[in-house]
């Protein structure tokens, strides 16, 4: 298991803990984005100091990762006449290879390229991190990227700007454009890390970690119900996740405070502390081996009769685990309905028939092994089936959740004691 | 008996507002009740409506409305704050661009910008730090011909 994507919850669990959670998304609003030039129909903006940008949004579309790529090599032309630091249109042998929008390299300084001219090109001074200085005639200049699709963008860590291609008649000034996370995958993380921090909280000398699923109630033919986490410890990762989303954009909310309350409180009365109070228990902590008690699991009910006891006031004294089938083999009330009963043999579940024909008196009435059914109501009919699960009494019960301690004596044993 | 009557408040205002917002702006709703839809988002609501004039041929109603823009952003930041800015004076020349419309989804006579209040604080953003409102109250004119 992988420890970074395991959860406790998924994404609708937090929404119907916390349906308001899609308000928490964790992008940030790209604002003021200037334009650098405008060509064939594409225009280039910038947006400075916007922090670093993995993924771009607008108007909610997800741009992607940068598709911009700067990566140097010789354009095969060289500059046409010696540079100082601070001009801006360069006579080239050759203008036909740039582009507007090209990252350049002339030595070790960088531009971009705004307007061409034949063999003018207009560029913008000491780009990328770089300082402007003076260039000799005849030196080679580098292509290291382009901007050739609507949509393009790229984010200049030297700079910290962001820079957009679009359509020209797209203003970015007139959309949301964000940077951040998509949501989904935002939330999942929140959630991981949430199902971390609840194994961080909950009580080590208690719980093992992670906490087990189990199966909290099975009313399928074949034990094949599925596992799952208990209620409280989805809900504590769910809280915990809206927690974590509300804070990571406003720390100082009362709202989050208030969900916090209802994780963790001084009165001692949060989930959590409950949890590790034990006045909660999990199911898997529940203890299994009372002898004494069937649990009933209703699999088929047609006809108004249902099974309302099982009980073994002697303990029961058939195999160590026992899941007795009660199947209805003939329709009607009290006294004529009729049932077969199975249990274990012939080494599997079931596989032993002790009875084809027995009746349904209403009764406490024995089925096997010191386990006693009563059924209430007006009709059984054929197909009903109830399977009752229960334990040998010289199972020693158990309590989850006790667990052994180290004792030291207030002083050290030693020889000279 | 039945009552033969006009809807004018909501398909004709509001929805109407709405549907002419939504096209150059994000995240437009109608509600009394705020919302954060994004990091921008734009409410709209109805607050009330007065007679201007009637006769036993039409009614004249105004018709105030209150359309909220919302922000999450930091307006400490200088260039934040110049482009949330322009943000509202576009919508406010948005809606100055539609002072008429006689469609069958979109009825007035004449649309005002009465006033703008910007960073409205109250319990909308009480806990809520960074986000930004500003408050249109527009009043719009519907002129309702009675039905012959």
């Amino acid at each position: 298991m992988a420890n970074s994507t395991f959860v406790y919850c998924s994404s609708d669990d937090v929404k119907k803990v916390y349906s308001r959670i899609d308000e928490h998304d964790s992008k940030i609003q790209i604002f003021n984005w200037d334009l650098v030039f405008t060509h064939s129909g594409f225009n280039l903006y910038e947006s400075k100091n916007t922090g670093s940008v993995t993924q771009l949004f607008m108007n909610g579309q997800n741009l992607g990762g940068s598709n911009v790529t700067v990566s140097y090599t010789d354009s095969t032309t060289n500059t046409n006449e010696a540079l100082d630091a601070t001009e801006e249109v360069i006579t080239m042998v050759s203008g036909s290879v740039f582009s507007r929008g090209d990252y350049i390299k002339i030595e070790n300084e960088v531009m971009l390229v705004t307007v061409i001219s034949t063999n003018d090109i207009t560029v913008r001074r000491g780009w990328a991190g770089t300082t402007a200085v003076s260039h000799s005639t005849d030196t080679d200049v580098y292509i290291g990227t382009s901007f050739d699709y609507e949509n393009d963008w790229y984010y200049d860590s030297d700079l910290d700007v962001t820079l957009l291609y679009v359509s020209s008649s797209t203003d970015p000034n007139d959309n949301i454009v964000e940077s951040g996370y998509d949501w989904d995958t935002y939330l999942t993380n929140q959630i991981e890390a949430s199902s971390m921090q609840l194994n961080s909280m909950l009580d080590h000398s208690r719980f093992p970690i992670p906490i087990p699923q189990s199966v909290v109630y099975d009313d399928t033919v074949n034990q094949a119900g599925t596992p799952e986490y208990d209620y409280v410890i989805i809900r504590l990762t769910a809280l915990l996740t809206a927690y974590n989303c509300i804070v990571a954009r406003e720390p100082l909310s009362e709202e989050a405070e208030a969900i916090m309350g209802q994780i963790s409180n001084e009165n001692g009365m949060g989930l959590l502390d409950r949890l590790n109070e034990g006045t909660l228990t999990l199911n898997f902590e529940t203890d299994r081996g009372d002898s004494t008690q069937g649990k009933i699991l209703q699999i088929v009910k047609a006809g108004s009769m249902r099974l309302v006891e099982a009980t073994c006031p002697e303990g029961f004294y058939g195999e160590p685990y026992e899941r007795v089938q009660i199947l209805c083999t003939a329709s009607g009330g009290y006294g004529d309905a009729k049932a077969s009963i199975k249990v274990t043999g012939d080494s599997k579940l079931y596989g032993s028939t002790i009875s084809t024909d027995f009746e349904i008196s209403g009764g406490l009435q024995h089925i096997a092994s010191g386990l006693y059914c009563r059924f209430e109501g007006a009709t059984m009919n054929v197909g009903d089936r109830f399977d009752v699960e229960v334990r040998n009494r010289t199972l020693k019960t158990t309590d989850g959740r006790l667990k052994s301690v180290d004792i030291f004596r207030g002083k050290r044993w030693t020889n000279e004691m | 008996m039945a009552v033969t009557y006009d809807k004018i408040s909501y398909p004709l205002i509001e929805e109407a507002l709405k549907n002419i917002i939504n096209d150059e702006f994000q995240n437009v709703y109608i509600s009394p009740k705020f919302e954060m839809i994004g990091n921008e988002c734009i409410r709209i609501n109805l607050l009330n409506s007065t007679l201007e004039e009637s006769n036993a041929n039409y009614e004249r109603r105004i018709y105030e409305v209150n359309i909220r823009y919302y922000f999450n952003c930091d307006m400490h930041q200088p260039k934040v704050n110049e482009a949330v800015k322009n943000k509202i004076d576009r919508l406010k020349k948005h809606l100055l661009d539609n002072q008429t419309k006689n469609l069958s989804n979109a009825k007035w006579v004449w649309l005002d910008v009465q006033s703008i209040e910007y960073n409205v604080e109250d319990d909308e953003n009480d806990d809520a730090d960074a986000l930004y409102i500003a408050e249109f109250t527009i009043e719009l004119i519907n002129h309702n011909q009675w039905s012959a």
